[in-house]
């Protein structure tokens, strides 16, 4: 077991009355696995993510990494933003090697660390760009490098391609599988949030349902399908069928 | 250091910044050869002590930023993180930020006396200090609210990958705050530019000692028996020419290179087109020559320190260890207790001090406190609204001319520097002696011009900024709708720029409150002029002597004392509660009833 979320819920201590987001949440995700969650906007999927990555606390229950419970920032996890969060005044390359100072990595192996991840994501030659002046996909391709440059063993990623267009998205998804199936890159275990169901099947080995509120995970299923996957297969749209009809129960 | 966004070596600003180090090294040491002590009284202005008066003025704003920047960058990122300290901070600059610099005058210059001595370093730290309270408490706002308004996934992003400390703060939070400290530096610089005549000369009891500068040659010219118009008008032309430099060399390249921390694409007005000397040097040789040989050197040096205290700091990075509870509570308590006893004996002790000397001095003159502070606040009214009467409709008519706009903007900043003084001697000149208004009406004229120019700039400044906000798909859109002139005035443009107009009033009636002292007490040409006013009052209470002037009557020490806390702490309740019951209401309807989004 990689990761796991052992009775977990969160509240948030807003001004009215407390605000139950999550309760008993468990689950647990396995070294190698590419782990869907979805769920309708505010169910509290974001929430699970910034739990495992320890940017909040858990109210009560425990995250266990490697089977040892986390307190503070994860820093074996590594965070696509879906709205980028790249800094605006720094460089393609600065972006991606702050990470890297932060973890004390000496200058030039982590430019080379840098180049090699730019490379990956087919933005080599915008080194040097800053962030506005790239395409949304492009800068997400450079969210992506950032976090794949730390060598995470666990990487996450919140709505990563809900601010792009149609077209910039279906080819990004295509890369990030085919990055992950890479046996020479050490990203191999993804937690991914979506409320894009077709999304979620195509890419993942098991899709996480959160539903109501507070959020607790409703259905936990496998997707038994070879990959790549075809869209248009009658198992397909199966997979995407039974997960709406089981999120309009909710 | 690759990844550090303040890396010297390809910021422009280096070299800026190293030129500005040298000179106040320059300046310090000037002023320790110089003699300390023997102070002035009177001297006649001379010309050629012209080029010295506008260094010496230089570096006291130079210093006094410095100051300011330290301040604002330290105190703003504070409260912006501490929510306790936030409580008690705000509100404490929201007061500071909008009463009367002069009233900051004695206690500014007696702690600089004190802890530097009588002598003339005591009294250029006091000069500097006074300076800095007119520069300091809007660049710490905009410090605060930059930090807060950094993109929440921005913060988790920095967060999660482990960036904090020293690396945070270069890498994050200071970047973030670079467009609105920039901005604010530029307001600071006119507001510091607007004090310096009050600030170099110092009043020791009922006597005023000049200190070498722009602002005192300016007061001296207006009180010269010869040249007097000559003197004035060169004074006024060195000191543009000074602000229209440090606007081409300084303000313009940053403003240029700022651009960069900009978080969303918003059109600017700060650039204003040019990039002053950044274009400059990149097609001149010589510049370029005086750049490699002496700049860029300096500027490696710079960088190698820099390096180095990034490097050794990062090394000094612990990992997060949270000492035990019991003894981490203890400490808190500790600490609050600690800071809850200061600021109690602050309270009381001050409290009690302010309520004995009021109590046993206060002269008959405080109670005409309540009208004068009514009658300033009618003649800032009326300066305000006659300066909406002109600002709107020209920048209605340059709202669509560019050029016409960048001039209005440049005008502003340089404008909004012109100190009172250099204004004082024209506009008296002209209202009571040429056109013979007389006394009481031509002084109040003169001062209407005097507020006008401490009121109208502000507003100005607000509403370019406003207007040039204005979508231009809705202007469009009411031209396709046929929409007439005065319609569209009406309906979209009016709208549209209210909330900046109310921003535009809370500053502009700071920089009002803050001109009444030079316009409703005037010493023009061994004349002494004055209306009923809290200007005035509080100019006779901090110089200790009614008329204000060295042949007044002095007025007992504990008097002159008691009338000035008793009108400084009406005119902040008055300020106070116009702020919270007034403007700030006005604007936060505005700019929720007329905000502009999709």
């Amino acid at each position: 077991m990689l990761m796991e979320l052992v009775n977990v819920s969160k509240v948030y201590q807003t001004d009215g009355p407390p605000a139950t987001i999550l309760a008993d949440v468990n689950f647990a995700v396995d070294a190698g696995q590419f782990v869907c969650v979805v769920g309708q906007s505010g169910c509290g999927k974001s929430t699970i993510l910034r739990l495992i990555n320890g940017l909040l606390p858990v109210t009560t229950g425990k995250v266990l990494f490697k089977d040892k419970p986390l307190s503070g920032i994860n820093l074996q996890c590594a965070m696509v933003f879906q709205n980028f969060a790249l800094l605006p005044w720094l460089t393609v390359q600065q972006n991606v090697m702050l990470a890297l100072e932060a973890r004390g990595m000496e200058l030039e192996a982590a430019k080379k660390r840098a180049a090699f991840y730019i490379d990956k994501v087919a933005l080599d030659g915008f080194e040097n760009a800053y962030p506005r002046e790239l395409s949304g996909g492009m800068k997400q391709r450079v969210g992506l490098a950032r976090a794949m440059a730390v060598e995470p063993e666990l990487l996450l990623m919140d709505e990563p391609f809900s601010a792009l267009d149609p077209l910039t998205s279906i080819n990004l998804r295509e890369e990030l599988l085919d990055i992950w199936a890479d046996p020479n890159l050490a990203v191999s275990t993804v937690v991914m949030v979506t409320h894009i169901i077709e999304e979620a099947v195509e890419m993942a080995d098991r899709v996480v349902l959160v539903a109501g509120r507070p959020g607790r995970i409703v259905a936990d299923i496998e997707i038994a399908m070879p990959r790549p996957r075809q869209k248009h297969s009658e198992q397909f749209t199966r997979y995407v069928d039974s997960i709406f009809s089981l999120m309009a129960e909710c | 250091m690759q990844a550090l966004p303040l890396d010297f070596r390809k910021l422009r600003v280096g070299y800026w910044l190293g030129a500005a180090l040298l000179l106040l090294v320059a300046a310090v040491l000037a002023g320790l050869i110089h003699p300390l002590g023997g102070h002035r009284v009177y001297v006649p202005p001379s010309v050629w002590q012209l080029p010295l008066d506008a260094a010496w003025s230089l570096e006291r704003m130079v210093s006094a930023y410095i100051l300011s920047l330290a301040f604002s960058i330290s105190v703003g990122m504070y409260i912006a993180r501490n929510e306790k300290a936030r409580k008690i901070i705000l509100p404490i600059l929201d007061i500071l930020q909008s009463i009367p610099i002069v009233t900051f005058f004695p206690a500014a210059l007696a702690v600089a006396v004190r802890l530097f001595g009588g002598g003339r370093l005591g009294f250029e730290i006091g000069a500097i200090i006074l300076i800095f309270t007119s520069m300091a408490w809007n660049m710490a706002f905009s410090v605060y609210e930059s930090v807060r308004m950094i993109p929440r996934d921005m913060l988790e992003a920095a967060e999660s990958f482990g960036i904090r400390g020293l690396q945070k703060f270069v890498t994050l939070l200071l970047p973030a705050c670079v467009p609105g400290l920039l901005y604010n530096s530029i307001v600071s610089w006119a507001a510091g530019w607007f004090a310096l005549s009050a600030c170099e000369i110092l009043q020791v009891g009922n006597q005023s000692v000049p200190l070498p500068g722009l602002g005192s040659f300016l007061a001296e010219a207006a009180q010269s028996k010869h040249h007097a118009i000559e003197l004035n008008l060169l004074g006024v032309a060195v000191l543009l020419g000074v602000i229209l430099l440090l606007d081409f060399f300084l303000w313009r390249p940053l403003a240029h290179w700022a651009e960069r921390f900009r978080n969303e694409l918003t059109v600017s007005t700060m650039t204003r087109g040019g990039t002053g000397v950044a274009g400059w040097y990149q097609h001149g040789a010589i510049p370029r020559l005086i750049v490699r040989s002496v700049l860029l050197p300096l500027n490696k040096g710079v960088n190698w320190a820099v390096a180095r205290v990034h490097g050794s700091a990062k090394r000094l990075v612990l990992p997060r260890v949270a000492p035990p509870a019991p003894l981490l509570r203890a400490y808190e308590f500790l600490q609050r207790m600690i800071g809850w006893l200061v600021l109690a004996a602050i309270v009381i002790c001050g409290g009690y001090y302010c309520f004995a000397v009021v109590h046993h001095h206060l002269p008959a003159l405080a109670w005409e406190i309540p009208a004068a502070i009514g009658s300033s606040f009618l003649r800032i009214l009326l300066a305000y609204v006659l300066s909406l009467c002109w600002i709107i409709p020209v920048l209605l008519w340059a709202r669509t001319r560019p050029r016409a706009m960048r001039l209005l903007s440049s005008l502003a900043q340089t404008l909004a520097g012109m100190p009172p003084i250099a204004l004082t001697f024209l506009v008296v000149g002209l209202f009571v002696h040429h056109l013979q208004f007389g006394p009481r009406w031509g002084v109040e004229l003169a001062g209407l011009v005097l507020l006008m120019n401490g009121v109208q700039w502000y507003v100005l400044f607000n509403m370019i900024g406003g207007i040039s906000r204005i979508p231009g798909d809705l202007v469009e859109a009411c031209g396709a709708m046929g929409l007439s002139r005065w319609m569209r005035f009406r309906r979209l443009l009016l709208p549209a720029i209210l909330p900046s107009l109310f921003t535009g009033t809370l500053t502009a009636f700071g920089g009002g409150w803050n001109t009444l002292i030079f316009s409703e007490s005037i010493a023009y040409q061994g004349h002494y002029y004055s209306v009923l006013g809290i200007g005035w009052l509080l100019d006779v209470a901090s110089s200790g002597s009614n008329p204000p002037i060295a042949s007044g009557v002095p007025l007992p020490a504990g008097q002159a004392k008691a009338l000035l806390l008793a009108g400084v702490a009406c005119l902040i309740v008055v300020i106070v509660i116009l702020n919270r019951l007034v403007w700030k209401r006005l604007q936060a309807w505005a700019a929720d009833r007329f905000r502009i989004e999709y």
